[in-house]
């Protein structure tokens, strides 16, 4: 059923696997050609962590959509 | 003294040493990160003023919307600053006191390394161009090789004299190494 809570839901993950592929990217060129392991990961923790929390608030939103 | 005796890349001859490391000056990501601040501003305002000359944006499910999208723009803006500062982080420049390593990041999936050996060194060029550049001490430093071989070029790099006298001092102790006489220089 075409809901505003479906219909905002599709156009943002859509967007979001558009978000994910460049973010693995740039985390796999991070990891494979950066000369500090440690400091990629550092990196690349605090860039999920950021994310993620970014994420969980946009379905939130989705999940209040009436 | 070398710079740092840990091994930045993974072929480091056995008596070879890192000197410098040579990036960007700070300014030049700093410069990016003030262009998403701008942008993350104006998207800021722009929902102020929706909110207060539209009051149909002040509904629950409207202003839901625009909160989704205000994150989707934050979600961007902190790929943008992570690209940033991943571009910054894997360009680099790494002098040691055989050659000169060219670690250059084109993309995220386009990685180049190029090599010159310090006997090869011709001449070494600096360039410090406009107010910005000479306010925070920062410039293009070119390594001219001898023969056909493509030039290095550091772009942006701090403390650009510093970056070409230490080359200099390299080959110098290079050809002192060689057994051929020091270069007369007038520094």
């Amino acid at each position: 059923m075409l809901t505003l809570a479906n219909i905002s839901g599709l156009i943002f993950h859509l967007y979001m696997i558009f978000l994910v592929a460049y973010s693995s990217m740039a985390i796999f060129s991070l990891l494979r050609f950066g000369q500090s392991r440690i400091t990629g990961l550092l990196a690349t923790g605090v860039y999920l962590a950021l994310m993620s929390s970014l994420y969980f608030q946009s379905l939130l939103l989705i999940g209040k959509l009436e | 003294m070398p710079f740092r005796k840990i091994k930045f890349f993974s072929d480091l001859h056995t008596q070879e040493e890192v000197y410098l490391v040579v990036r960007k000056h700070w300014i030049i990501p700093c410069l990016k990160v003030v262009f998403w601040l701008i942008l993350l501003a104006l998207l800021a305002a722009g929902e102020i003023f929706l909110k207060t000359n539209y009051p149909f944006f002040t509904e629950p499910n409207p202003a839901r919307i625009v909160a989704l999208i205000r994150t989707a723009v934050l979600m961007t803006a902190v790929l943008g600053l992570f690209m940033t500062w991943i571009m910054y982080y894997l360009n680099v420049q790494i002098i040691t006191n055989e050659r000169i390593v060219d670690i250059n990041q084109k993309s995220m999936l386009h990685h180049q390394t190029s090599e010159l050996n310090l006997d090869r060194l011709q001449d070494v060029l600096t360039q410090v161009k406009g107010p910005l550049a000479n306010f925070f001490n920062f410039g293009d430093v070119t390594v001219q090789t001898a023969g056909e071989a493509q030039n290095f070029v550091f772009n942006q790099a701090a403390n650009p004299h510093q970056v070409a006298k230490i080359i200099l001092e390299l080959y110098e102790k290079i050809r002192v190494r060689q057994g051929a006489a020091p270069t007369a220089r007038n520094d």
